[in-house]
């Protein structure tokens, strides 16, 4: 297994090697800049350019440090939608046709193509509506307080980190003894875990500021997600439930619905999850241009600032800089390469054929 | 996933036999008949404007930029002034007295209610709500149209290079595909759009461009994996045994194996370039043409002088559902294609 990650990040590298190429070409081309006497070649500068990213200089530049805050809302946003979405695809999946099936599935369709702008103006009236016109107030003054840190945002993500982790390493070490932890523990640790935690650090207050002050934002990208994670999850459901083992189970006389929860539903965790990697940079499009539209206009009704990625992009778009432009959009690329490593550790994780394979070499 | 084109290459009736197969399982798809419908009735729409204008409806009323019917008008108590310097043309449409002041009563211009000559009412300005949602699918059918087959052309091209040649110049072309998954092309036109270029960049051209680097990224990635496979199938070494040469090889057997999947990658890489034009519009920036993000922008800054609930809904809904149904649309089509290529698992139950 080790030797399989070790490949999968010497590949990613080198992905990101092309990426970053690409951009700054691609930005020479579209932005030039004035080329004065005395000023280095765009050879010059690329080598440059390299050499920032290679010593980490790129990590005191200014398009990071809104990223938490966009880390922050993917992350629960998917972490809402792909138990959900997956549930809803096993469901609909499993008995491939029927009008309930086609129902879901075009109304999947409709939550992931919805223009983000008219999504955000629902949530935003909606919530206005319920809380007699106070609800996006008393967020905007929230933010002014300036009771939303970034430190604390951090924290909330390394928190999440760790536990995933400390959980990941459990269940491999259970798995050397032929033994599973059981599901209710992952619920259990990243939902009650959290909050022990960072009541222990006196920070619940902080956390919970930021959560409701990002409610909104996440459920608009949950949406957005959901759509896509019942569509994916759906089709693959189907497709394995046409599979030799299933027509094995029933002739073994195994009910339908253990079948399709324990067969089909696990067999099909994998392609799922390998088809979403396509849709992660698509969801953190939808993402950024959900950010946009809470903050637009400026003088707006909505008036709820995000700080996010978006913002940081369009002020610097904004004013021309270039640069920012660039390095926020390496840090929205080296933010999909991290999830994609983090969905291959996690097909190593489930997939036998890796981990064993790799075992007995 | 693999899709095959399950009846034989050769004679004209077997060929008809396949399409009428093909034709026959995207009806069963109740999802890819759905789009369809919806795909035509925007088509219509399409070309249904351009027609309107120049027979029926009078330009000086239902240009959506610059026709203008005031059939009502409302008095209205004033709470707050705009700079009148800076927003003129608001200024214009909401209070016809610019030297308003606050606890004034002023005459405002309001809808038109709905009726026959205007379907769908007017907006507060007095553009028919109806022409503009006309105007708006022809630009919008344009970028879509464009995006869609230069994704298609460019995926195509460059799996069918990557696997016919394979060695260096396969792994040159898959690692930069997969470079270019790394940056999402919506985001990135949507910062070529609101950028200064932008405003030189029509329709065509913003399709054209979305399509070259979707059709370069994730597109191909998908073709290129199911040209390999065809590369590896026998009737390739029957063609090459047989003399052909590598062109006929390339367009006679390999690419109308990738089209099927060429086509449901570019259905589904359109709903970005709909959100990403649709998008730029809204926030006012690209070339200025009309289009249904213009209608959603009017709409949303409308609030922001009269406040959240007097919002325009009917300009805001219609045009927001317009361009969400056209991206469905594209997607809902694609499902159907799938299901129509896929060659049918036999079934036990």
């Amino acid at each position: 297994m080790t030797k399989y990650l070790a490949g999968r990040l010497l590949a990613g590298l080198m992905t990101l090697f092309i990426f970053v190429t690409i951009l700054f070409f691609m930005a020479e081309w579209l932005m030039p800049k004035r080329q004065e006497p005395g000023e280095p070649s765009a050879w010059e500068q690329y080598v440059d350019y390299l050499g920032g990213i290679v010593s980490g200089e790129f990590l005191q530049s200014g398009a990071l440090a809104a990223l938490p805050w966009t880390l922050l809302i993917f992350a629960i946003a998917i972490g809402i939608a792909f138990p959900l979405g997956h549930w809803l695809g096993k469901v609909a999946g499993w008995r491939d046709g029927g009008a309930g099936a086609a129902g879901l599935t075009i109304a999947s369709v409709g939550l992931f193509t919805i223009f983000p702008p008219l999504l955000v103006f629902f949530l935003v009236v909606l919530v206005s509506a319920m809380t007699d016109n106070q609800g996006i107030g008393t967020l905007r003054a929230l933010f002014n307080e300036g009771a939303l840190s970034v430190d604390t945002v951090w924290s909330m993500l390394w928190t999440f980190v760790l536990l995933g982790l400390v959980l990941g390493v459990a269940a491999l070490l259970l798995d050397r003894y032929s033994k599973t932890m059981p599901r209710w523990v992952w619920v259990v640790v990243l939902v009650a875990g959290p909050l022990l935690i960072w009541a222990a650090q006196g920070m619940l207050g902080d956390v919970g500021a930021i959560l409701r002050y990002l409610a909104l934002p996440i459920i608009a990208v949950a949406v957005l997600a959901l759509g896509e994670v019942v569509l994916v999850s759906k089709s693959t459901i189907a497709e394995a439930s046409h599979e030799d083992f299933v027509f094995t189970a029933k002739a073994k006389g195994v009910p339908e619905r253990q079948i399709r929860d324990h067969h089909v539903a696990r067999y099909a965790l994998l392609p799922t999850l390998s088809k979403l990697m396509v849709s992660v940079p698509f969801i953190l499009v939808g993402l950024m241009i959900i950010e946009i539209s809470f903050s637009w206009p400026k003088d707006g009704a909505f008036g709820m600032f995000i700080p996010g990625m978006s913002s940081t992009l369009f002020t610097s778009l904004e004013n021309r800089d270039t640069t920012t432009v660039v390095e926020g959009l390496i840090a929205v690329g080296v933010v999909v390469l991290i999830v994609r490593l983090f969905l291959d550790v996690l097909h190593a994780a489930l997939d036998p054929r890796i981990r064993v394979g790799s075992r007995a070499q | 996933m693999s899709l095959e084109i399950t009846a034989s290459q050769s004679g004209r009736g077997a060929r008809r036999k396949a399409r009428a197969e093909v034709w026959g399982r995207f009806r069963t798809s109740v999802p890819g008949m759905t789009g369809l419908v919806l795909l035509s009735i925007f088509a219509l729409m399409a070309v249904a404007y351009p027609i309107l204008i120049r027979t029926v409806w009078d330009p000086t009323i239902y240009d959506p930029e610059t026709g203008i019917d005031l059939v009502s008008v409302d008095k209205v108590y004033v709470e707050e002034v705009v700079d009148p310097a800076t927003e003129v043309g608001r200024v214009d449409a909401f209070l016809n007295d610019p030297f308003a002041q606050p606890g004034d009563v002023v005459t405002v211009r309001a809808p038109a209610g709905i009726g026959l000559t205007h379907p769908l009412s007017t907006d507060a300005w007095g553009h028919d709500v109806l022409a503009m949602l006309l105007a708006g699918a022809s630009s919008a059918f344009v970028m879509a149209i464009t995006a869609a087959l230069t994704t298609a052309t460019v995926a195509i091209i460059v799996a069918a290079v990557a696997a016919y040649n394979g060695g260096w110049i396969d792994t040159l072309l898959s690692n930069t595909s997969g470079a270019l998954l790394l940056l999402p092309v919506p985001l990135l036109m949507i910062i070529l759009g609101t950028s200064e270029a932008g405003s030189h960049i029509g329709p065509a051209q913003f399709g054209f461009i979305y399509g070259l680097l979707a059709g370069a990224g994730a597109a191909a990635i998908v073709v290129r994996s199911q040209a390999v496979q065809t590369m590896r199938r026998p009737f390739i070494d029957a063609a090459r045994a047989s003399g052909a040469g590598s062109t006929r090889i390339v367009i006679r057997h390999l690419v109308p194996h990738l089209i099927p999947l060429a086509a449901i990658a570019m259905l589904i890489g359109v709903t970005g370039a709909i959100v990403a034009d649709a998008f730029v519009s809204f926030l006012a920036y690209g070339d200025n043409r009309f289009s249904w993000g213009t209608m959603l922008n009017a709409a949303i800054r409308f609030p922001s002088l009269r406040g959240l609930f007097d919002t325009p809904w009917h300009l805001l809904i219609i045009g927001g559902l317009a361009i969400s149904l056209l991206a469905a649309s594209f997607y809902l089509v694609a499902i159907g294609v799938h299901r129509a290529f896929d060659t049918p698992k036999v079934k036990r139950s």
